[in-house]
C-alpha cells in the first residue's frame, strides 16, 4: 500500500498524469513499452504510454532479422552489453516453459558456427547451452571451414515476437498512433513528460548521430523445414554478416551474408541475391529449397548502443528524453537488458519528480 | 549363368533397401519386390525414424554396432548431399533424459552418433523430473519419403513392385531362384517363426513447426521427433497386441505425457493418430534356410524383426541380406543338378 506525506501528492505532468511516448515500434520500442508499462503502472497514480511510428510490423527492421540470439563474437566496448545480452537470454529462457512460448515466437534452436582458422571462446559461451567445439566428423559436413563451436541458443522471430509484444500492449490500454514524427520537438509540446527515443536506423533524423549508420542487410526465406540447426559462418577479413549464414525461424529458414555500411538502399539487390543463394548453397547443399521472399533491412550500426537520459527544453517544460537505439545486428540479443535499462532511467526520473513514494523493487 | 531371379517379400524399410543392396553385391540378377503393403501404408511408414539404436538381447553388441555405424554412415552422406530432401533424411540435435541414472552413462552408439556428450545442469533445468540426460546429434530418415525415394531407386536398377499377397513361400517356386523374407510380423506364418510377435505402438503426428530437437525420455515410452511435415510424438510399448486402431484414451496420455517434458505443445494442432506393430524379436533374424518339400529346392535368406531398431539398423542389415543372398546365388551357380528339375 502506498502512503502518500503531505507535499507529496504524485504528480505527473498536468493533472497526476505520467505521459509517456514511445517513439519507434521495432523490438526496442515495443519492449521497453512494455518492460516500463508492467514496472510502474502499479506504483503511479496514473501511467499513459503511447507508441508513435511511421511504420508497424511487418514493415521494421525487426521484421527482416532472423532472430537467432547471438552477440558479436568480439567483447562490446561497453561491458554494460554483455550484461544486457546475458539478461535478454535468461528472460527468453524463463519463458520457453510457457505454453506461450511459441506465440512469442520462441523457440530452442542449435547449431554451428564456423571459422577458417581456431578462434578464441566467445565472451558468451557460458550464457547459452552446451557450447563446445565441433569434432572432426562434424567439420567434415563443412569442407570450406576447419574449425567451428556448436551451441544451444535461441531463435526470436521479429514477426511473431512484435505481433505478441502489441498484443500485450493493447490489453494494457497503450495506445498506438501511426505517424511520422518530424521532431522531438513536436512530441514534447504535445504534451509529452518523457520521449523514450527508439527510432533504432533513422534515429539521425530527430538528432543527428554521426555515430548512427546503416548497415544494410539482404535476406532471402526459403521452406526448408527438414533444416533444425543454424549455421552461421565467419570470414575474419570480410567482417561480420558478410559471410553465409542459414538460419531457420518457426517455419521459414532466413539466408542472409549481407553487410553494407552506409547503404541506404531498399530496393533488393541482384548481386547481393546471387551472393547470398550461391553462398548458402555451397554450405548447405541440401538447399534445394522453393524461396518464398527477400527483404531488404538496415541494422542501426552504433559503435556502442546510445541508452542515456537527455533532457529537453522547450520553451517553459522540461521534458525528459531516454534514447534506446543504436543496436546494429544484436538488436534481438540485447532488447530486453536495454529494456530494463530504459526502464531504470525512467524510474530515476520519476524519483526526481517525486512522484514514487517507493523504489519499485521494494514492492 | 542364367539371370538369377530374386524375390522379395515385404516393401517395407526392409524389403526395399534389400532390394536396393542386391544388385549391387549379385552379378546378373533380377529383383522383384513382393508385397501386400507398400508406401505409405506399411509400418514403417508409421515409425519416426530417428537414429537411435534399440539394443537386442540375443544379437551380440559388435554386430548391433557394426550394423548401426553402416547405417548412420549411409544416410549421414546422403543427408549432406543435394539428395537429402528427396530422400528424406536429414540431422537433428536434441536430448535423451533420464528420471534416475542409467545403468550405462554412455551406450555403445555413443561415438556413432555427432557430438555425443552428458547434459550440462544448465540444460537439464528444463527436465526437473529428470537428474541424467545426453546430448547428441543423429539422423532422422522419413518413412514416407524414404521409402517411396527407395522404390525409385529399386526401379531404377531394373526391380519391379508387385502387389500381391504372399500366403506360402513356396508361392514363388519355381518363379524364382532365391527368396529374401522380409515381411516382419508375416513371417509368424510365412516363416513359422513364433518368436516374433507384436509390440503395438501409438504415435501422434502434430503441426508444431517451431520444435527442433528431439527429446527422449530413456525408457522408450516417451518421445517428441519433429520431422520435415511434422512432429511425432509417442507412444507406447503393448506387446502381443495386433490392434491397428487407435485409442483415443492412449492419444490423451501421449500428449499429455509429451506437453509435460515440453509444454510449448500445448499449441500443438491438427493433431492426427497412427498406429504401428513393431515386428519384434529377442533378436534380429539374419539367416539362410534351404526351404525343401519333396524333390523342390528353395533358398531363403530371413532378414526380419527389427523390433524398434529398424531404421537404426537397416543398411548394415540389408548389407548382410545381400551379402547371404549373394552367397545363395554362388551356390546355385556352382554345379549341382539344377538340370534335373
Amino acid at each position: 500500500m502506498k502512503h502518500l506525506d503531505q507535499g507529496q501528492r504524485p504528480v505527473g505532468g498536468r493533472g497526476g498524469t505520467m505521459r509517456v511516448v514511445v517513439i519507434g515500434a521495432g523490438v526496442i520500442g515495443l519492449s521497453t513499452a512494455l518492460c516500463i508499462h508492467d514496472r510502474y503502472q502499479p506504483v503511479l497514480q496514473s501511467l499513459d504510454v503511447r507508441v508513435y511510428a511511421d511504420r508497424f510490423t511487418p514493415l521494421t527492421n525487426t521484421d527482416v532479422a532472423a532472430g537467432l540470439w547471438q552477440p558479436y563474437l568480439s567483447n562490446p566496448s561497453n561491458p554494460q552489453e554483455t550484461h544486457w545480452n546475458q539478461q535478454t537470454f535468461d528472460y527468453l529462457l524463463s519463458h520457453l516453459h510457457s505454453p506461450n512460448a511459441a506465440d512469442m515466437g520462441l523457440a530452442l534452436i542449435s547449431g554451428y558456427n564456423l571459422f577458417h582458422e581456431a578462434v578464441p571462446d566467445p565472451s558468451w559461451k557460458d550464457i547459452v547451452l552446451g557450447f563446445r567445439k565441433l569434432t572432426p566428423r562434424e567439420l567434415d559436413m563443412f569442407p570450406d571451414y576447419s574449425y567451428g563451436w556448436f551451441n544451444t541458443s535461441l531463435i526470436l522471430e521479429g514477426k511473431r515476437y512484435l505481433q505478441w509484444l502489441t498484443e500485450r500492449l493493447t490489453e494494457r490500454g497503450v495506445k498506438f498512433s501511426q505517424r511520422k514524427v518530424e521532431s522531438l520537438e513536436e512530441v514534447a509540446r504535445g504534451g509529452a513528460d518523457v520521449i523514450i527515443n527508439c527510432t533504432g536506423v533513422r534515429a539521425g533524423e530527430l538528432q543527428p548521430d554521426p555515430m548512427l549508420q546503416p548497415g544494410r542487410g539482404q535476406i532471402i526465406k526459403v521452406d526448408a523445414p527438414w533444416m533444425k540447426h543454424f549455421i552461421v559462418t565467419h570470414d575474419p577479413e570480410r567482417g561480420i554478416y558478410r559471410s553465409p549464414y542459414i538460419i531457420p525461424g518457426i517455419r521459414e529458414v532466413t539466408l542472409g551474408g549481407i553487410f553494407q555500411l552506409g547503404n541506404w538502399s531498399e530496393v533488393n539487390n541482384i548481386q547481393d541475391h546471387k551472393s547470398i543463394w550461391e553462398g548458402c548453397c555451397r554450405l548447405e547443399p541440401t538447399l534445394k529449397a522453393e524461396i518464398v521472399s527477400e527483404c531488404t533491412g538496415f541494422r542501426p550500426v552504433r559503435p556502442q548502443v546510445r541508452l542515456e537520459r537527455e533532457r529537453l527544453r522547450f520553451g517553459p517544460s522540461n521534458t525528459e528524453l531516454i534514447h534506446n537505439y543504436g543496436h546494429g545486428g544484436y538488436g534481438l540479443t540485447i532488447h530486453w537488458g536495454c529494456a530494463l535499462e530504459a526502464a531504470k532511467l525512467f524510474g530515476e526520473v520519476l524519483e526526481e519528480r517525486k512522484l514514487l513514494r517507493m523504489p519499485p523493487s521494494h514492492l | 549363368m542364367d539371370t538369377v531371379r530374386i524375390a522379395v517379400v515385404g516393401a517395407g524399410l526392409m524389403g526395399l533397401s534389400t532390394a536396393v543392396c542386391i544388385p549391387t553385391l549379385v552379378p546378373r540378377c533380377s529383383v522383384t519386390v513382393i508385397a501386400d503393403k507398400f508406401t505409405p501404408d506399411t509400418t514403417s511408414d508409421v515409425a519416426a525414424g530417428i537414429l537411435i539404436p534399440h539394443a537386442y538381447p540375443d544379437t551380440p553388441v559388435h554386430k548391433q554396432k557394426q550394423w548401426f555405424r553402416e547405417t548412420f554412415d549411409h544416410l549421414f552422406s546422403i543427408a549432406n548431399s543435394a539428395e537429402a530432401g528427396d530422400a528424406g533424411v536429414y540431422l537433428v540435435s536434441g536430448w535423451q533424459i533420464f528420471r534416475s541414472m542409467p545403468t550405462e552413462e554412455v551406450p555403445f552408439w555413443a561415438d556413432v552418433v555427432l557430438g555425443f556428450r552428458k547434459m550440462t545442469e544448465a540444460e537439464l533445468k528444463k527436465f526437473p523430473q529428470h537428474v541424467f540426460g545426453q546430448a547428441f546429434t543423429t539422423l532422422k530418415c522419413e518413412g514416407p519419403v524414404y521409402l517411396p525415394w527407395l522404390e525409385k531407386r529399386v526401379k531404377r536398377s531394373g526391380g519391379l513392385m508387385v502387389p500381391q499377397r504372399i500366403e506360402d513361400l513356396w508361392e514363388l517356386h519355381p518363379s524364382f531362384d532365391i527368396v529374401v523374407n522380409c515381411s516382419g510380423l508375416g513371417s509368424r506364418q510365412l516363416a513359422g517363426d513364433s518368436t516374433i510377435f507384436p509390440v503395438r505402438g501409438q504415435v501422434l503426428k502434430v503441426q508444431a513447426p517451431w520444435l527442433k530437437h528431439f527429446i527422449r525420455d530413456g525408457s522408450g515410452l516417451t518421445y517428441i521427433y519433429p520431422g520435415t511435415s511434422n512432429v511425432t510424438l509417442g507412444g507406447t510399448r503393448q506387446k502381443g497386441d495386433w490392434n491397428l486402431s487407435p485409442d483415443a484414451e492412449i492419444s490423451r496420455d501421449i500428449f499429455s505425457r509429451c506437453c509435460a517434458l515440453e509444454p510449448s505443445l500445448h499449441r500443438a494442432c491438427d493433431i492426427r493418430e497412427k498406429v504401428g506393430l513393431r515386428p519384434s524379436r529377442p533378436g534380429i533374424r539374419l539367416q539362410k534356410e534351404l526351404l525343401a518339400q519333396d524333390s523342390r529346392r528353395l533358398p531363403v535368406v530371413h532378414h526380419y524383426g527389427h523390433g524398434s531398431g529398424g531404421f537404426s539398423m537397416h543398411w548394415g542389415t540389408a548389407l548382410e541380406a545381400a551379402r547371404l543372398v549373394n552367397e545363395c546365388a554362388q551356390a546355385l551357380g556352382s554345379p549341382a543338378p539344377k538340370s534335373k528339375l
